[in-house]
């Protein structure tokens, strides 16, 4: 009872201090919140459009991707008749590039062409129509297009766009335009079409991509996909139910689940360190109150109760305070982005679970520590009338822990012959909270460096006597340790996040010899019309050089993320002209791509490429799979079953299977990989049955201005729907958006230095009180305004200072540890690209977030008039 | 039972890494309705007796026994429930809570005995009344004086009834007229209401206030005086002054 009454009464008395600490842990909760509600909205907009998508299907059939076999009307037809189907929705779906009503190619993403039958168009299909209607017939040049391709054709209902294909333009005229879910911004916008038209101009009379089925409820959908499996033959069909596409939906969004949970936990640990430093700040200044309670009888353990109790008081405000908070961040973006939010707010009760519990928890972790030092602190130290300064040994032993906990990470990474998962695993759950441990560990010794070497130059800088600054840090020991803490969580995560990331991202490059253009054929061509590339003028010899692309286990989903997160298991196989590709070994030849060999050489590989099933493969199998030249990789293969592929050479990755990922071949690339294989075309065609060519590249003659060169051959070939771009462009295309990407991700560090700013403001504000009779003499002596107000300042610019040590030092290391981590799992090898500009950005945001934060303080401070300063050190404890 | 017996005791500091004897071999009994000064001039360990006597901390050896109770035999926490019934400290400083009013103050210890807070309450009123400070219960220590702080501090020292109390130079930071105030309250603890005290002190003019009181001086009891034998506080500064020089 006299706790809970103490408890209050401190709180009352240290009202800003309080309040500030609560603003902390209720914006780190909102955060938590608002990123695991958005994400529970944006899972229900996207439950919402798959429902649209696919309304009641049980089952869904789609020719298996590598042998491409279409459904034919005959299996169609059959599942018709079957007693077991309600309702059969057979469709074509293909890819092309468009051409405007002038018949000029548009330069743009491929878009998907949906050909459907008129009685299967469904009722929310029609509620999407913003403009005109559906066609009413299954033939007939009509199309709906998605409202993206109107903005960007600039038609609507009544105008018409073209189709181009090898075998003709098909010219379309708008019946109705539909509205677009933003969920599926990503997703290649569509045209719809009558079935049969779409059939024909494909060349493709009755056959269908896709068919939906919806069976009555006595069906056994998984009896019937069996069923239909063994009919036609193993690996011709995939068969999807209802039940494995949501398995398969989960799987995907439990990436994304757990990022926007860990999104929010950067802020919810600079919030705990926060409430460390406020109560690291309430146990020394209460020193001689605690110390009086204990002398008048209050026990050890009363008196960690009181501070423990603080903790979990200021974080259970903060919680109950932050949920609400964070849900209204959310419903603000649904009011901003409604059509981002198509099913409204959904509240992710677990977030808010999380957020409010594990903030709770921290606090009451957190809060250990000041309650161990308070309970345990010595009566007559407290009371004596000057306080003695603890100097040394535990300062000491922390650095000395500290160094040991941070050494950790990179020997759990580093230490050879543990396994990749184990060392993942480990890293994740023992070396990161070591790491994050140590740092705060070494934090003292940094503060105490700090006063000692810095305190000198940020007093010359700011125009002080060096006096006054030394000992302003390591006065105050741990309420320093705890905000340099809280400000270095953000910039540790911003520099991981800029480093690790743009290593990965960006910092791939492609071999020195790397064709100058990259072409894509969305519908793809054949070798007659590939014959007829090679007729095109200023492509230099030896020509156009086409590759056969297959991905052995790829799946396909709209939300690529997931897959992405996982380790890779495919592989990406390159079928292609190996003498074209890299020479035929004659001195005249020159090859398009240079492969720089770890294992094997160029002679021999050739040699044996021509033998047949063998490969040359990225370095990916060295470092992951421990295989090497002469090993053997079994691939499945549609049409030859398990083939032994057997390795020819091993050369570094040759950056193609980045470009082609990401230029706009998603549809084929989902899964992230860096395990690249080469064989050659006939290798491909047998076992994979490969017959149309998707990517092709090619050097042209120096003289030649690339960007007129991309759109003359876009103009020559636009009947064919060919697209083609400098790779050197697509490369810096990829790197900036990639780039921009984890900028976007980076508001998540700087969202965590933000809400420590809070704790720099409490720790100044704590700093000045309990100086304010100091302050008073100073002033008395002459000290003006100004330099009082700067001294402050200069306090909050070291805090600043030995964050961004700790947060760059912390940064660097860990990226170094997930550099070596990604070398290991995807075989990867990226140098560390240190983003300098970027990291001396973060370093100015802290030092400029720390005296901002300290500003409202030290202009309070500088405003009193110096009467009142040395009389309030009476009234201080 | 006698409320304080001291027995042989020994206490040892490190200062400036040499090793200080503050208490060698002293042995002292205050008597129940005792005033008992003790004066000594600064590190003769007057203020480290009455710390041994506090059980703020522990000899290197000798026995510091309250009520019966060898506090040498304690651990830290039945230390702090023994103190919390038996003793009543007051401090130089005052050291009030400064979040809590006056009348807070003084019911703290019993509040943390776990107390119920009417009947906490009410004493602490009824204490504030007795020591004249009815009209300043529910002010903070900021908006007090010197002496009405060290008034509230004795009030927080008996509230609990303590067999001893100890005051650690509890006028040292008072004016005269202050200080005469306290020393009175006090002398009439001790002749009114039995109250045990033991007093450190520097102040010849406070020590007289004591029925009788030790001389202190390099960690030995070298003086004993009774008042009602001393003529005046002059007289035992006189002996005061005499004993430090002949040191």
């Amino acid at each position: 009872m006299a706790v809970a009454h103490l408890l209050n009464r401190h709180l009352r008395h240290h009202r800003t201090r309080a309040a500030l600490t609560i603003a902390a842990i209720m914006v780190a909760v909102s955060l938590v919140v608002a990123l695991t509600t958005s994400f529970a909205s944006l899972r229900g907009a996207a439950y919402d459009v798959l429902g649209t998508m696919y309304g009641s299907t049980d089952l869904q059939i789609s020719p298996d991707q590598q042998r491409g076999t279409m459904i034919d009307e005959a299996t169609v037809a059959a599942l018709r008749k079957d007693d077991r189907v309600r309702h059969v929705d057979a469709r074509r779906v293909a890819t092309s590039s468009l051409l405007d009503a002038d018949d000029k190619a548009v330069h743009w993403r491929p878009s998907s062409i949906i050909g459907i039958e008129a009685e299967n168009i469904s009722q929310a299909s029609v509620d999407a129509l913003i403009g005109g209607q559906w066609f009413d017939q299954s033939g007939g040049e009509v199309a709906v297009i998605e409202e993206k391709i109107a903005e960007k054709l600039k038609i609507g209902v009544g105008d018409s766009l073209g189709l181009p294909s090898p075998t003709g333009t098909l010219r379309l005229k708008v019946v109705g335009v539909l509205g677009r879910p933003d969920m599926l911004h990503f997703e290649a916008p569509a045209v719809y079409l009558p079935i049969a038209t779409l059939q024909r101009w494909l060349g493709e009379a009755d056959t269908y991509s896709e068919v939906k089925l919806d069976l009555v409820d006595s069906a056994d959908a998984d009896a019937m996909a069996a069923e239909i499996q063994q009919r036609v033959g193993p690996g011709v069909y995939q068969i999807e139910t209802a039940a494995s596409r949501q398995r398969n939906f989960e799987r995907n969004f439990a990436g994304l689940t757990v990022l926007s949970y860990l999104g929010g936990t950067l802020s919810m640990i600079a919030a705990v360190f926060i409430v460390f430093s406020a109560l690291t700040m309430g146990v020394t200044e209460r020193s001689r109150s605690l110390g009086m309670l204990r002398a008048i009888g209050a026990t050890r353990g009363q008196i960690a109760t009181l501070v423990i109790g603080e903790g979990v008081a200021l974080a259970v405000i903060g919680a109950a305070m932050g949920v609400p908070l964070g849900v209204g961040w959310v419903m603000l973006l649904n009011w901003m982005y409604p059509r981002l939010f198509s099913a409204g707010v959904v509240f992710s009760f677990g977030g808010a679970v999380y957020g409010a519990a594990g903030t709770i928890t921290a606090a009451l972790a957190a809060s250990l520590l000041p309650a161990w030092v308070a309970s345990r602190s010595d009566v007559l130290d407290a009371l004596t009338v000057t306080s003695r300064p603890r100097k040394g040994r535990s300062t000491m032993w922390c650095g000395i822990a500290g160094v040991v906990l941070i050494a950790l990470d990179p020997l759990l990474v580093f230490t050879p012959g543990i396994g990749r998962e184990l060392r993942m695993d480990a890293h994740l759950f023992i070396g990161l909270p070591a790491l994050l441990i140590g740092l705060v560990g070494i934090a003292p010794l940094l503060v105490i460096a700090a006063d000692r070497l810095f305190s000198s130059a940020v007093a010359r800088v700011m125009k002080l006597e060096p006096t006054l600054l030394r000992q302003q840090l390591s006065g105050g020991l741990w309420r320093t340790v705890g905000t340099a803490a809280g400000l270095m969580v953000g910039l540790l995560a911003l520099v991981v996040l800029q480093t690790h990331g743009r290593s990965m991202a960006t910092g791939w490059s492609m071999p020195a010899k790397f064709p100058d253009m990259l072409m894509v054929a969305p519908m793809g061509l054949d070798q007659q019309q590939i014959d007829t590339m090679q007729t095109l003028e200023q492509i230099r010899p030896p020509g156009v050089l086409a590759m056969a692309m297959v991905t052995p286990q790829f799946a396909t989903n709209i939300f690529g993320l997931g897959g992405m997160m996982k380790m890779p298991e495919g592989t990406m196989l390159f079928g292609m002209d190996t003498d074209r590709a890299f020479g035929d070994g004659s001195e005249d030849a020159e090859p398009m791509i240079e492969l720089q060999y770890i294992e094997g050489d160029p002679a021999t590989a050739r040699k044996l490429l021509k033998q047949g099933h063998h490969v040359i493969v990225s370095e990916h199998y060295t470092r992951v799979k421990g295989m090497g030249v002469g090993d053997v990789i079994k691939l499945n293969t549609p049409l030859s079953g398990e083939v032994g592929y057997t390795i020819a050479g091993v050369v570094r990755s040759v950056g193609i299977d980045m470009v082609v990922r990401l230029f706009e071949m998603r549809r084929e690339f989902d899964r992230f990989t860096a395990a690249g294989a080469i064989t050659t075309l006939e290798d491909v065609q047998r076992d994979f049955g490969t017959q149309r060519i998707y990517l092709m590249c090619a050097n042209v003659d120096a003289s030649v201005n690339k960007r007129q060169f991309e759109r003359r051959l876009r103009d020559k070939l636009r009947t064919w729907g060919v697209l083609a771009a400098d790779a050197r462009k697509i490369k810096r295309g990829v790197d900036t958006a990639l780039g921009g990407l984890l900028d976007l991700i980076s508001t998540i560090a700087l969202a965590a230095i933000g809400v420590a700013a809070l704790g720099v403001t409490n720790t100044i504000i704590a700093s000045v009180r309990s100086r304010r009779w100091q302050m008073g003499v100073l002033r008395s002596l002459g000290l003006t305004r100004g330099a009082l107000m700067r001294l402050i300042l200069a306090e909050a610019v070291m805090i600043g200072a030995v964050a961004s040590v700790l947060g760059i030092g912390g940064g660097l290391l860990l990226s170094l540890d997930a550099n070596h981590l990604s070398i290991e799992i995807i075989g990867y090898v990226v140098p560390l690209t240190i983003p300098w500009g970027v990291l001396a950005m973060g370093v100015g945001l802290t030092l400029g977030v720390a005296m901002l934060a300290a500003l409202r303080p030290a202009i309070g401070a500088a405003r009193s008039d110096t009467l009142s300063l040395l009389q309030a050190g009476r009234a201080s404890e | 039972m006698q409320p304080l017996v001291v027995e042989q005791l020994v206490r040892r500091f490190e200062q400036g890494g040499r090793r200080v004897e503050a208490l060698a071999g002293v042995d002292l009994v205050v008597e129940a309705g005792d005033f008992v000064s003790i004066m000594g001039a600064s590190g003769s360990g007057k203020s480290t007796l009455l710390h041994l006597a506090a059980g703020l901390t522990r000899p290197d050896s000798g026995r510091v026994v309250v009520a019966g109770q060898d506090l040498g035999a304690m651990n830290d926490k039945d230390l702090t429930l023994f103190r919390r019934q038996h003793i009543g400290l007051i401090f130089q400083s005052f050291n009030l809570i400064p979040t809590l009013t006056a009348v807070e103050n003084v019911a703290l210890p019993l509040r943390l005995a776990g107390g119920a807070a009417g009947d906490v309450m009410e004493q602490a009123h009824a204490m504030l009344d007795r020591l004249g400070l009815a009209q300043r219960a529910d002010h903070r220590p900021e908006a007090l004086s010197g002496g009405e702080q060290q008034r509230v501090a004795i009030g927080r020292a008996l509230i609990t009834h303590p067999t001893l109390i100890l005051a650690d130079e509890p006028t040292g930071n008072l004016d005269s007229a202050a200080s005469v105030s306290v020393c009175q309250l006090l002398r009439d603890l001790c002749e009114h209401d039995g109250a045990t005290i033991l007093m450190v002190t520097h102040e010849p003019s406070v020590a007289a206030w004591a029925k009788r009181g030790v001389f202190i001086a390099d960690g030995h009891i070298v003086d004993r005086f009774d008042s009602s034998v001393v003529d005046s506080a002059a007289a035992l500064a006189q002996r005061y002054q005499t004993m430090l020089q002949t040191r």
